[in-house]
């Protein structure tokens, strides 16, 4: 373990220096990068890589296994997320789509290492506000709800000020609204002109901001629907796992649905990172969507 | 389903999430100006040379249904020739940059600056203004205690008025200079004291700046333009000692 950690601080120190951060106001276009674009696509794949291989070989290593073969199979699991996010943020039609299962797949496979049990084994694919657990080996496949993510549709679909866009929908994988020419201020934090939120997506319907806005806007967006996809297969859905079956009514709970924090953890972070441009999911979203 | 204690739970979930959603405020976007004017602004300089340089920008704005205006005419028309756009952003601002060199007379004018056509907005502004022309040779010969006079005509109207219009003119040998202006055109004769000249014998470089501007477009229209044109002539003054009135007369030189 010390070794393979000292290993993970020495990759981290070559890591290039993030390329790419947001410019001035959320209307801008992003700031001209400051290094090739590879180098930029360089540092996400290894972050990715690192979290998902940190991510296996801790909770191995907590388990009394071996650390460095589930933080390999883990990496690899990360590089699978990059890849998905990578397409979801291509502005194709069904990108968001794709590029979500893709990652679900790359966040399974951490999932399975951190279980050590076989990569493919165990698929946790999300469909809208819906997770369907795959289980390769016995073919089963067992339907959960996310709580929040229903919550987040249920939401979008009463309130007036947004319309439910089924074609962008179907194209991200995910529930999209759109705002009817208004932007979304949220906690009196500054407007912005999109937002996702416990696997659904709000954007700004606001024509004068032009297509190319919206597509950067909707692409950004995607990515961060995948960054709460893999929080929650590989972070909080375990500690679901954990803590349901010791509360009353939690195992029946749990055998429906999922809470679904995941989006809460980097809610969680933002008072410790206030600044929108230091936030590393920010950083990889604005990255990736440019 | 139907033993009743998961959804209580799930319940409370959707009530988390919707009371999270009262964190969220849809807003009229306060950085868009929704149904205001088209905005042009220009610069045009002009000397005696014959260089011109013009500097412009465009917002088309956005119109009342909160889309990008269509600019029809793309180009900035200075001095009858049309300058493209030289850069054009994400949300449809222009920037245009036109610099060449013309004929010396280019300073008589007229000077002629026409804004873009922006669909869906009043015609597009324009100015068509009076030059500027030293009627003294460009050398004059001077001598020591010989007070400076250049003469200069305005040649032909300003059409508008000029809001603001002023001259200046410099004075400069080395380091030591005379600064004297006024505002409104400048006079015929222009008229510098002996002992105000910044040196007492030698070259002295004079330069004379004609500087208008104008904004067209009061409030209530929907093209607002911005124009700012300045002329610059020149002329190299040869100091000669010796008594005032014994000079052999200015160069010939134009």
């Amino acid at each position: 373990m010390r070794r393979g950690a000292a290993c993970i601080v020495a990759l981290a120190a070559l890591l290039p220096t993030p390329a790419a951060a947001q410019c001035g106001g959320f209307l801008e276009d992003p700031c001209p990068l400051d290094a090739p674009r590879w180098v930029g696509e360089f540092t996400t794949l290894s972050a990715n890589a690192l979290i998902g291989g940190l991510t296996a070989g801790i909770l191995q290593e907590l388990r009394g296994a071996s650390f460095a073969p589930a933080f390999v199979r883990g990496a690899l699991g990360g590089a699978g997320v990059y890849a998905g996010k990578r397409i979801a943020a291509e502005r194709f039609s069904g990108a968001g789509l794709i590029g979500r299962q893709v990652a679900a797949v790359g966040s399974s496979v951490v999932r399975n290492a951190s279980d050590d049990v076989p990569a493919l084994d165990r698929l946790i694919l999300p469909v809208g506000p819906v997770r369907l657990y795959v289980t390769r080996s016995t073919g089963a496949v067992r339907p959960r709800i996310d709580a929040l993510a229903l919550g987040w549709t249920i939401y979008g679909v009463l309130e007036d000020e947004i319309d439910f866009d089924w074609s962008e929908s179907l194209s991200a994988g995910a529930p999209v609204f759109v705002t009817r020419g208004k932007v979304i201020d949220r906690h009196h934090d500054g407007q912005t002109t999109g937002l996702a939120e416990s696997g659904i997506v709000i954007v700004a319907g606001v024509p004068a901001f032009g297509a190319a806005h919206r597509r950067r806007v909707l692409a950004h967006e995607r990515v961060h629907i995948i960054q709460g996809d893999h929080i929650f297969t590989t972070w909080t859905d375990p500690l679901e796992d954990l803590v349901l079956p010791r509360l009353p009514g939690g195992n029946t709970f749990d055998r429906f649905a999922d809470i679904g924090i995941s989006t809460s953890v980097l809610s969680l972070l933002v008072p410790l990172i206030p600044k929108y441009d230091d936030r590393p999911w920010e950083m990889e979203s604005t990255f990736l969507a440019r | 389903m139907g033993n009743g204690v998961h959804i209580p739970r799930a319940l409370i979930a959707v009530a988390l999430a919707l009371l999270a959603t009262g964190c969220i405020d849809f807003v009229e976007p306060t950085e868009l100006n929704i149904g205001g004017p088209a905005v042009f602004q220009a610069s045009m300089r002009l000397d005696d040379n014959g260089a011109v340089r013009v500097d412009a920008s465009l917002d088309p704005g956005i119109d009342a249904d909160g889309l990008r205006r269509n600019v029809t005419r793309d180009s900035v028309v200075a001095l009858a020739r049309p300058i493209p756009p030289d850069e054009i952003d994400a949300q449809g601002a222009r920037t245009y940059l036109g610099e060449w060199v013309t004929s010396p007379g280019v300073v008589a004018g007229p000077l002629t600056l026409e804004a873009p056509i922006v669909a869906g907005v009043d015609p597009p502004p324009s100015i068509r203004w009076g030059g500027l022309v030293r009627l003294d040779p460009v050398l004059i010969n001077l001598p020591g205690g010989d007070d400076l006079a250049l003469r200069t005509m305005v040649v032909g109207r300003d059409q508008p008025d000029p809001l603001n219009a002023s001259w200046n003119l410099l004075l400069r040998r080395g380091d030591a200079f005379l600064r004297i202006g006024a505002n409104g055109p400048p006079p015929p004769v222009i008229e510098v004291p002996a002992a105000w000249l910044p040196a007492p014998s030698g070259v002295i470089e004079a330069e004379l700046t004609y500087v208008r501007s104008h904004s067209v477009g009061q409030s209530g229209t929907s093209y607002v333009g911005t124009f700012a044109a300045s002329v610059t002539l020149r002329w190299t003054i040869v100091r000669i000692l010796g008594e005032p009135g014994t000079a052999p007369g200015n160069g010939a030189e134009r």
